[in-house]
């Protein structure tokens, strides 16, 4: 969808308040935000819950809101961030923010990692067709041309705070520009290319001493 | 060792802010490998965590939550649970430079300052020495100096012994709060105050007369506590050094206009009975003794 159609559903649902052109948005949107919670809280029921309810807010407030095709994207982000921000809070008590599932204690050994890893791979997956294996997941190394298929990317990214995952997701996973990503963090555009600097230099760091330490 | 491994790391991170670079024009990274000889590996491992990152966006939501998800919204849309007026929510669409916010804060701690520190000065206003406060008058005070021009600054020094004066008088009528060094360093800077006004010539017989009278008034009157003070304690030496003082006290009555009779009242025995004693010591001439230096100062105009 390009930004022209994205107006033009903007302006007519506005109008009409057809669900129809609701739902192109939301299926446009949905995976992002879902994408957005999950690789911050790797959990998916709560990554669900979460993105539910922020379509929920998109839904009941779109009317009483004035946007187009470049600022609806940072909108729905920024109303995912905030829920973030209060899941967080909510839960702080707990001091909890990734799933019970995965236990982060070194001493359990990699096994319990990879399992973790290995369920939200193939939870997550999108396209059914596409899942990969246990062994492909599993087998591989990061020098496998599929970084993917290894979870050790998966498993430095976890460590990273929560800004920098965040600079990370929208750069490159949704490949957005700098200007939406300003947007959405509120921050300038140099603070957030150091960010994004910083970001890779530490995942680097942590894949490389993972690498020396097997 | 630990010097190179530091070097290595700086250069791949210079290798990392040339690679962005050139990623975000969308140029050819092999003048990186000309630039950096035996950087393939290090730019291979980017390469691989900016692909790997972008194929995160291969997981997303199964295809049920997206309709179970929807058809929630819906439901939930059509009964308005949990509906509040949404203020976040529409304030989110509102797009701020990011600067706003550190500005503002940044404003209104000035602000604070600023009128805190004014504030204080103003507060500060009626406090006599041994309150909190007079510390700040006292700053507030030498700063309006230091930045008046100098012609200006003699009615200040002007305006600032009557109010010294004032404290004097607050002081010395009811003391008990206050130390005896306070109150000396006050008549101190009574002295001082008053030597500056001398030396801008803001005192003259037409506009002086009543500050003059005030000034010896307050003289007189600590002088007469000082010496109640000490002869409480009952030491000969301080008695001495009062007599003295005392002394001094008379010389200087006879050039000042008003007199110490007005307001001794009560302790008027005691100040005869020094000022008997004192009469014999003034020509001793205790110059470093207080008073002495003022007096001459007056005489000169």
């Amino acid at each position: 969808m390009n930004s022209q159609e994205l107006n033009e559903c903007i302006i007519k649902f506005k109008k009409t308040k057809d669900n129809s052109y609701f739902e192109k948005i939301y299926t446009l949107f949905l995976p992002k935000i879902y994408r957005f919670f999950n690789f911050q809280l790797f959990d998916r029921q709560l990554s669900e819950d979460l993105s539910s309810e922020v379509f929920l807010k998109v839904y009941r407030y779109f009317t009483r809101v004035n946007l187009n095709a470049g600022t609806v994207g940072a909108w729905i982000y920024k109303i995912a961030k905030n829920q973030l921000i209060d899941f967080y809070r909510s839960s702080s008590k707990q001091s909890r923010n990734i799933s019970l599932d995965f236990i982060p204690d070194h001493d359990s050994g990699e096994a319990i990692v990879d399992d973790f890893f290995y369920r939200f791979i193939q939870q997550n997956s999108a396209d059914p067709a596409n899942i990969l294996t246990e062994e492909e997941i599993r087998g591989g190394n990061f020098e496998a041309a599929n970084i993917f298929s290894n979870t050790s990317l998966i498993k430095a990214f976890i460590d990273l705070p929560p800004i920098q995952k965040q600079v990370l997701l929208l750069k490159y996973t949704e490949e957005m520009d700098y200007k939406t990503i300003c947007r959405i963090l509120n921050k300038t555009e140099t603070a957030v290319r150091a960010i994004k600097f910083r970001a890779i230099a530490k995942l680097r760091e942590q894949l490389n001493e993972k690498q020396r330490s097997k | 060792m630990k010097n190179k491994e530091a070097n290595k790391k700086k250069i791949d991170e210079k290798i990392l802010k040339e690679l962005l670079y050139l990623m975000e024009r969308g140029k050819d990274s092999t003048i990186l490998l000309k630039k950096y000889p035996g950087s393939e590996d290090v730019i291979s491992d980017y390469k691989k965590i900016f692909n790997g990152i972008r194929q995160f966006s291969s997981l997303g939501p199964a295809q049920d939550f997206t309709f179970r998800s929807l058809r929630d919204i819906y439901a939930l849309a059509r009964t308005g649970a949990g509906m509040d007026n949404g203020r976040g929510v529409i304030a989110a669409a509102r797009f701020r430079p990011a600067f706003i916010k550190p500005l503002i804060v940044f404003v209104s701690v000035l602000v604070f300052f600023v009128f805190s520190f004014a504030g204080t000065i103003y507060a500060s206003g009626s406090s006599v020495p041994g309150d909190v406060l007079y510390g700040v008058k006292r700053a507030g005070e030498n700063m309006r100096i230091a930045v008046t021009p100098y012609e200006k600054k003699g009615g200040l020094y002007k305006e600032y012994l009557d109010e010294r004066l004032d404290e004097a008088e607050v002081i010395l009528n009811n003391s008990k709060n206050v130390l005896p060094e306070e109150t000396a360093v006050l008549i101190k800077d009574i002295d001082y105050t008053y030597g500056k006004c001398i030396e801008h010539g803001c005192l003259n017989k037409d506009n002086s007369e009543d500050l003059m009278s005030r000034l010896s008034r307050v003289r007189n009157r600590y002088r007469q506590e000082y010496i109640q003070n000490n002869t409480q304690a009952g030491t000969g030496n301080s008695m001495n050094e009062n007599c003295s003082r005392a002394g001094t006290q008379d010389h200087e009555s006879t050039d000042s206009p008003n007199p110490a009779d007005d307001n001794s009242g009560s302790a008027s025995n005691k100040s005869n009975n020094s000022s008997g004693t004192g009469e014999s010591n003034q020509h001793n001439g205790n110059k470093n003794s207080y008073g002495s230096e003022t007096g001459q100062k007056m005489q000169n105009e």
